[in-house]
């Protein structure tokens, strides 16, 4: 199966997805839903989703706090805050914005 | 408020570093044994699980690394680590460390001492209101060279009322008084000043008010303004001075007012008496005469140029008057601080320049002392880049300080 890096810029709006479908999920779940949903194609580089975290923490778009999985492991979930939320709707817009854009362009004959 | 909370966020984060750290750390543990548990269930052995995720994760280190550059203080960290190697070294080298703080030291110490005294003298403005509007007056002639106390009374007395360019003009005199006390006598210096003296300088006083133009002339009410010091020292600053005797050279005067703490103009005086009271003798001969000194405040928007002029108009006319006492007499106009400072200026300026080379001869001694050792310490600076596995020599910081950030690169 060949796997595709995500492209520059959308892994925040991916997160931010994940977590506003799930509600809660610790760093394995994101990048796992991330793969998931979108048939392997997509692959979180650990490389990029810890700075990502990091850097959505000091954002103020996620808050983490340590629970239990399942299978009675401590780790660390995380949750969108409101301000997370609205920045969702903002990339998302963007996103659909540029791939419009991009898609135009490449079908220009 | 999103730069804000973004703010607060690196602080905080700046505060709990070690506990983000611990955190960052365990977090991606977990997520390694994840993955070997996936690729377990795919069929791995362990082992092999173990490898692949290793592989996949890269340098555990560097990965922290670039997640904690992401709270934006790895600059504070790295400034934090080269001041710490910084210390070790010195301490390590206390004889060149001595040696280079001395003649730091000295070389600082020289420039704050020289600085202290330009910014009092130079840049500081005379602790009068509006000083820079204040001037002193004289007279030049072939007889009157001096700077100050040249002038005549009877020509003061034609400046005030005759100048276009002056809110005030004001004149004084330096007098020594014996003050008679009940236990004996004493010696003080005072001032004969005229009533404007006080108004021109903008004071206000601690006790009391200035001469009125009626004391200031002869035949006037004996009256005296008495120094803050005076008022302490022989009336322990008491408030019922005003009305009270002070004898001076036999004479009984009535003090009027007490002067503000800590005024002094050009040296300390303890009394001033009216200066329309002096001897007529002193005051009364434009051509022999004790000479007084001029000061006055400039009229707002009036320059010195202006001032020259108009002056030179006022002194011509006098000496059109009164040929033979003050034919070529000529009056000068000088800013009050030019007249204070005089040439010293230049000399201090002069100094702070030659201290200033002082302290750029002791940096380039203490950047000598650097180079010399840095010589010596050719094998240590190859050991240690050896040892940090990073030979870029544009970066001393890897080959110095271990950093962490080179260490595992």
């Amino acid at each position: 199966m060949h796997q595709d890096e995500i492209p520059p810029g959308t892994l925040y709006l991916l997160i931010l997805k994940a977590l506003a479908r799930h509600g809660e999920l610790h760093g394995y779940e994101i990048a796992n839903w991330i793969e998931q949903v979108s048939d392997e194609v997509l692959q979180v580089e650990e490389g990029s989703l810890y700075p990502a975290l990091q850097r959505m923490l000091i954002k103020g778009w996620v808050t983490a706090k340590w629970g239990v999985t399942a299978r009675n492991r401590r780790a660390r979930y995380y949750q969108l805050t409101p301000l997370g939320r609205k920045q969702l709707e903002v990339e998302v817009s963007q996103f659909e914005r540029v791939v419009e854009a991009i898609t135009r362009a490449i079908q220009t004959a | 408020m999103n730069w804000f909370c973004e703010l607060v966020g690196r602080l905080w984060t700046l505060i709990h570093r070690k506990q983000f750290d611990s955190d960052l750390q365990e977090e991606m543990r977990l997520h390694r044994e994840f993955r070997e548990q996936a690729q377990i269930e795919l069929g791995l052995s362990p082992k092999e699980a173990h490898y692949a995720v290793q592989r996949r994760f890269g340098n555990d280190l560097v990965l922290r690394e670039e997640s904690r550059d992401m709270w934006g203080w790895n600059w504070l960290e790295h400034l934090v680590q080269d001041v710490r190697y910084g210390l070790r070294q010195l301490r390590r080298n206390p004889g060149f460390a001595a040696v280079a703080v001395l003649t730091l030291a000295l070389g600082i110490g020289a420039n704050t001492a020289i600085f202290s005294v330009v910014n009092a003298v130079l840049l500081r403005p005379l602790p009068y209101t509006e000083a820079e509007r204040l001037v002193t007056l004289d007279e030049t002639g072939e007889l009157q060279a001096g700077m100050g106390m040249s002038v005549a009374y009877l020509d003061f007395r034609d400046w005030q009322r005759e100048n276009h360019s002056f809110t005030q003009l004001a004149a004084f005199l330096g007098d020594d008084f014996i003050l008679s006390l009940p236990e004996g006598t004493e010696y003080l210096h005072g001032r004969d000043a005229s009533a404007d003296l006080f108004s021109v300088l903008g004071l206000r006083f601690a006790l009391g008010r200035a001469f009125l133009p009626e004391e200031d002339r002869q035949g006037g009410r004996p009256v005296a303004i008495i120094s803050h010091h005076f008022w302490q020292q022989h009336f322990n600053g008491s408030s019922t001075v005003l009305g009270q005797a002070v004898t001076l050279n036999d004479k009984a005067y009535t003090v009027v007012g007490v002067l503000p703490a800590g005024f002094r103009f050009v040296r300390e005086s303890d009394v001033y008496v009216p200066l329309g009271q002096v001897d007529p003798v002193q005051l009364q001969d434009r051509k022999v005469h004790s000479g007084i000194f001029v000061i006055g405040r400039l009229k707002p928007g009036v320059t010195l140029d202006q001032a020259r002029s108009d002056m030179a108009l006022v002194q011509g006319q006098i000496a059109q008057a009164y040929p033979e006492a003050d034919k070529g007499i000529r009056a000068t106009v000088m800013p009050l601080k030019q007249y204070l400072i005089g040439d010293d200026g230049r000399t201090l300026m002069l100094f702070l320049v030659a201290v200033g080379f002082v302290l750029l001869i002791a940096c380039a001694n203490v950047a000598n002392l650097m180079l010399a050792r840095s010589n010596a310490r050719g094998r240590e600076f190859a050991v240690r880049s050896a040892l940090a596995g990073c030979c870029k020599t544009d970066d001393l910081r890897g080959a110095n300080g271990f950093s962490r950030e080179k260490a595992h690169k």
